[in-house]
């Protein structure tokens, strides 16, 4: 089976030439047979690079420890789940799974456009071959720095059995994380493709625009779900409390996300009023060169990273196609530059295209000194020769200005008008929310100071601009709904549905928002206010963090298959009251990928929006001998308030971009 | 007699001994100060476990346990906390220092994110007026029918659309 992968990888060599080959003769020449064996070509790779997948995961579900990466990272008693997650454990593995993502998005865009003469599609198909192309050739073997997943161990050896996967990778959200994010960086190259494709054929209009739309939508919410779920992942996994912490991989994640809802927002001026079309070319070329751009920093280990899982020295070849595919766009640009001119001119400042463009400086802004901070410490090095890391509260401290910005443009942009905000629109859409937003910030001024919390501007802002987006959204949605009912004689909250039905990508758009405004206040409160205790606990010995009293009451000690658990029971107080039992503990894994490991098995109790969340420390393998024999148990708690809102936001933020992915454009979706 | 006289110097010696470790127990509980250094301490050097950007406060691995102590022991031997940390720093390399000042070359790292947003708000300004300036030289520009509408009355406008076009 193994061999037959192999040979598919090579075969799909030769698929992925034909197919561009066969699509730019047939452009170029009008030959439609030509089109049609070019696009049956990108199947033919699909095809094949799914079988090679197929081999891959038959080699692991049947412990084929003749396969060296099997042996890497799976073992016998490695439950089914993390057998087949182990496909992108390490790093042949997960670009392998990166390719089958880009093959199975070709085929996908052959399928939904069978139209006879899809210009643009097969254009498309062009770039999204090369980009396979490159994958292919990174998994064939051939290159230094990356064998083939699908290579057999050395004179034909076996392995007794497997060295298992990391055990910080053997979790549920695991299983979900990794691919969610590579779904969404994949699946950017796509819209990236149809740019292209608009490029190569010269047919310059916003056909790409309307196209790659509902693509663009699908890969900005599955990214938003992988980053969450990752943020998640830390949150339960790392044992530090916190979900996000500025590391490179994390940035690496966020950069094309960020430029992505940039491109968002700048693609509806040019759906709306022609203009911008230059610059939506560069940003979806930018938002495809980051995920690349991501995958360098973090594959090439030139800055250190929590959880680059699969890292190596294959970065260069990284580096090398993002310069190559940076050139070969400018020089299309510059092929094309006239035909790029938009014939719309900007008819005032104060307008929702203003509004768009400030919200696209604020987001091409974050990118770039998020850029900055990630590579400081290479740039450090190689000026001063030291070696420093940059830490959480650097970027915290950069970031917040330009953040705090964007939060009140996503409540200012949905209530200006197109084209021009008069003084009189300005008053009647802004009054409300501007009041009420002051009203918000004034009041958590006096609670903070209440709490001993006299410098908290920054906080006072946040509340500030979360108020006012979501006044002025809900002064939108009111205003919309009390309309539809009015006129189609009904209730409120049916003519609330009924405009979210007749408008899904608008309303959608601003439900998203809500959520935005909502993992705000998560933030705010868990990251800014959050309480940390650490002590060392004996039997019934307590600590207290913040209002709760936490008691050490027992011990525990389980097997499982693969690993052992042990950890402590603690009995939790709020102000005498018992709010019940926690259970953190460590896992011991005995057949850890990198040696024997112990992970940390956090206790996380929600209080409403609030999370009690205990870590343990170093633990003996034994631990209830450990703690009835008058042991020291180290527990770290942390009380963080508002954290679920984090969740809660993002939750929102899926769901309107579920409704604003359903509406149908008129000129037609891919 | 002499016996006597060793026993009760033991036993003297002995609760001497437990009501001084009860005293310096009672002194590192509530000595403010040296609970504050040590805040400062262990919130200012990542751990060099492994656990990446995991201040020694943070790290729940055993080194940062040990570290911990050794800090805890060594200010209340009277060590500074620049003192403990420059050691820390030298004997493990300065990239586990959790603090970046915005002093010497890391002035630019903390004043390139200001230049970052300045250029491109410049940038923005003078795209936003050349197409403003644009549209009021070139009256040739075809524009679309000129509304001034909110967001409420562009939503009714689609919904009479919708109707007539139902209608016909």
């Amino acid at each position: 089976m193994a061999e037959l992968g192999q040979a598919a990888i090579y075969l799909s060599v030769f698929s992925c030439l034909w197919a561009m080959a066969m699509l730019w003769i047939g452009l170029r020449h009008n030959n439609y047979n030509a089109v049609v064996s070019g696009r049956n070509g990108v199947v033919g790779t699909f095809a094949l690079i799914t079988l090679a997948t197929g081999a891959l995961i038959y080699g692991f579900v049947t412990n084929d420890f003749t396969m060296k990466y099997v042996v890497e990272v799976s073992s016998y008693d490695q439950p089914l789940l993390y057998k087949i997650t182990a496909l992108w454990g390490r790093m042949s593995g997960s670009l392998l799974f990166w390719l089958w993502l880009v093959t199975f998005f070709g085929a996908l865009v052959v399928w939904t456009s069978q139209r006879a003469t899809d210009y643009l599609a097969d254009y498309a198909l062009i770039p999204i071959s090369i980009v396979q192309l490159f994958f292919i050739i990174l998994v064939t073997g051939l290159v230094e720095g990356v064998y083939n997943p699908l290579e057999r161990l050395p004179n034909g050896a076996v392995a007794r059995d497997g060295a298992g996967m990391n055990p910080l990778l053997q979790t549920p959200s695991m299983a979900f994380h990794p691919p969610s994010l590579y779904v969404g960086f994949v699946s950017l190259t796509v819209p990236f493709a149809f740019a292209i494709g608009t490029l190569l054929s010269g047919k310059t209009g916003s056909e790409w625009i309307f196209r790659s739309r509902r693509w663009m939508m699908a890969s900005w919410l599955v990214l938003t779900l992988g980053i969450t779920l990752g943020g998640n992942w830390a949150y339960r996994e790392l044992g530090w409390g916190g979900y996000w912490a500025w590391d490179p991989v994390e940035n690496a994640s966020f950069m094309p996300w960020l430029l992505g809802t940039a491109y968002l927002h700048s693609a509806m001026i040019q759906e709306k009023r022609n203009m911008l079309k230059l610059w939506n070319i560069i940003l979806i070329t930018l938002a495809f060169e980051f995920t690349l751009l991501g995958t360098f920093i973090t594959r090439s280990g030139i800055v250190s990273s929590v959880h680059a899982f699969a890292q190596s020295d294959i970065g260069h070849y990284f580096l090398m196609f993002i310069g190559l595919s940076t050139l070969g766009v400018i020089a299309l640009l510059a092929y094309r530059w006239n035909d790029l001119k938009s014939p719309n001119r900007l008819e005032s400042l104060l307008s929702r295209e203003s509004a768009f463009l400030l919200n696209n400086w604020m987001l091409v802004g974050l990118t770039l000194i998020i850029l900055w901070g990630t590579l400081w410490p290479i740039i450090t090095e190689g000026v001063t020769g030291a070696k420093v890391a940059v830490p959480e509260s650097f970027f915290n401290q950069v970031v917040i200005i330009p953040g705090l910005l964007l939060l009140l443009l996503t409540g200012i942009g949905p209530i200006t008008s197109w084209k021009k905000l008069t003084p009189s629109n300005f008053r009647r859409m802004f009054a409300k929310p501007i009041v009420l937003g002051l009203v918000g910030g004034i009041l958590a001024w006096v609670y903070l100071a209440l709490k001993g919390h006299t410098t908290a501007i920054y906080s006072v802002l946040c509340v500030f601009a979360g108020v006012f987006v979501l006044a002025a959204i809900s002064g939108e949605f009111y205003r919309g709904a009390r309309l539809r009912a009015k006129r189609q004689e009904t209730t409120l909250f049916d003519g609330l549905i009924r405009l979210v039905q007749r408008n899904k990508r608008r309303y959608g758009g601003y439900i998203v928002h809500i959520g935005i405004v909502i993992v705000y206040i998560g933030i705010l409160g868990s990251k800014g206010y959050f309480l940390l205790e650490s002590k060392g606990l004996q039997l019934e010995e307590s600590m207290e963090v913040g209002k709760y009293t936490l008691t050490l009451k027992n011990a525990f000690q389980e097997e499982h298959p693969n690993f052992s658990l042990g950890g402590v029971v603690l009995a939790v107080e709020k102000g005498g009251r018992s709010m019940g039992t926690m259970r953190p503990a460590r896992a011991f894994y005995h057949k850890a990928g990198q040696g024997d490991q112990d992970t940390i098995e956090s206790a996380i109790r929600h209080f409403g929006l609030n999370d009690l969340y205990i870590a343990l420390g170093p633990l003996p393998e034994n631990v209830p001998a450990h703690v009835q024999s008058g042991g020291i148990v180290s527990v770290q708690a942390y009380h963080n308030p508002l954290v679920n809102f984090v969740w809660l936001g993002v939750t929102v933020m899926v769901i309107g971009g579920l409704v604003a992915i359903f509406e149908k454009h008129p000129k037609g979706n891919v | 007699m002499k016996n006597c006289h060793t026993v009760l110097f033991i036993l003297m010696s002995f609760i001497l001994l437990i009501l001084l470790a009860v005293a310096q127990e009672q002194v590192v509980a509530t000595n403010p100060l040296l609970e504050s250094n040590l805040e400062e301490l262990t919130t200012s050097v990542y751990c060099y476990c492994g656990c990446m950007r995991e201040t020694i406060k943070h790290c729940v691995c055993g080194v940062a346990q040990q570290i911990e102590t050794d800090f805890h022991n060594r200010l209340s031997a009277g060590g500074t906390v620049q003192q403990i940390r420059a050691d820390y720093l030298s004997q493990h390399g300065t990239q586990f220092s959790a603090l970046m000042p915005a002093q010497g070359f890391n002035i630019v790292a903390y004043a390139m994110p200001v230049v970052i947003i300045v250029l491109l708000g410049v940038i923005v300004f003078l795209v936003l007026r050349s197409k403003r300036r644009a549209t009021l030289l070139d009256s040739t520009v075809p524009t679309e029918p000129h509304t001034l509408v909110s967001a409420s009355q562009y939503d009714q406008i689609e919904e009479e659309l919708e109707r007539y076009k139902q209608r016909r």
